[in-house]
């Protein structure tokens, strides 16, 4: 499969997952500050083994950046919707935040001209 | 303990699993890769050959010195090495010091060892000795990146990523190529700013 295709599926696999895990492991009678909290390091905690998963087979740097990016946030998205949302609008809220980050690291690509092989300094 | 012993770090030991943990890369790079070692020709020096797997990106018939600090790293290179369609020469050797003369090679290349060796400057510099005046060092490193979006992710792992394999993700190696001497000719990105393909030369004098 298109490795571009695979960088989508991996945002937006890892934004749920990670959302949805942290709602499923914290405690619902927690206060939100609190959750927010719990929620963005469980979340970094939760990134780590997608990381030892999924560098080998897809590059370090691709998966690592974007896993950074997506795993705090979609904890804290995770922790806050406990008890407030289903679980499928959980794991919906995390893939789209995995979305947003996927879409940032392209327009980056696309900014430092990246496969642009001449570019000679001045 | 020698200091070749010292930076020879556990590099026999992540020989088993080094072309398992870099077959992403392999994938994702290959393309590029081919592309950027275009420009190779002449007798070459190829830094931190490590399992080899640069090599079916080359170009043919190449004459190539590839040198590494890793025994088993070598062995593991061999089957690349003998379908290779040129020459290629392994030699085990660290790349701070090496035991070649001064002026001795047209080109010289490294793939993701200025990020790994323990002087990166000392190595450019020795690099810069083998090589002839005007000729050409091609380099395809990661680099910290300049984007603060993405610069504490590197800075977070390099802890971890000295420990386990390593490897700094927190150089500036433009700097460290210009430090050596070196005129730095083109700079181009291979992933956001962090990979990228550097190509210098050795000033005629």
């Amino acid at each position: 499969m298109n490795l571009k295709i695979i960088d989508f599926l991996i945002s937006f696999g890892a934004g749920a997952l990670i959302a949805f895990g942290t709602s499923q492991i914290l405690p619902d009678s927690w206060s939100p500050l609190v959750l927010m909290v719990a929620g963005g390091i469980t979340g970094m905690f939760l990134s780590l083994p997608l990381m030892i998963i999924l560098v080998p087979p897809f590059g370090a740097f691709e998966v690592m950046i974007a896993l950074h990016l997506i795993a705090m946030p979609a904890g804290m998205i995770g922790a806050m919707l406990i008890g407030v949302a289903p679980d499928y609008c959980v794991a919906v809220s995390g893939a789209s935040w995995g979305v947003v980050v996927w879409g940032i690291i392209v327009y980056f690509n696309r900014r430092y001209g990246v496969g642009r092989v001449e570019q000679v300094i001045e | 303990m020698s200091d070749s012993t010292t930076r020879k770090g556990n590099y026999d030991g992540a020989a088993k699993f080094f072309d398992i943990l870099r077959s992403g890369d392999s994938r994702r790079w290959s393309d590029v890769q081919k592309q950027f070692f275009s420009q190779l020709k002449g007798r070459v020096l190829y830094v931190g050959i490590g399992t080899g797997q640069e090599i079916v990106n080359f170009p043919p018939g190449l004459d190539i010195v590839a040198i590494d600090i890793s025994e088993e790293m070598l062995k593991r290179a061999q089957d690349r090495i003998s379908s290779y369609p040129g020459t290629i020469k392994p030699i085990l050797m660290d790349a701070h010091a090496t035991s070649f003369e001064d002026n001795s090679f047209d080109m010289v290349l490294t793939v993701c060892v200025l990020c790994t060796v323990e002087k990166p400057v000392q190595v450019l510099e020795e690099l810069k000795r083998v090589l002839k005046p005007g000729g050409t060092l091609v380099s395809f490193e990661h680099v910290q990146s300049r984007n603060p979006l993405f610069a504490w992710p590197l800075l977070l792992m390099n802890p971890f990523s000295l420990k386990l394999a390593g490897t700094s993700l927190i150089r500036d190696t433009a700097k460290n190529i210009r430090s050596a001497g070196y005129d730095l000719l083109v700079d181009s990105n291979v992933y956001l700013d962090i990979v990228k393909m550097f190509t210098s030369k050795k000033p005629e004098r």
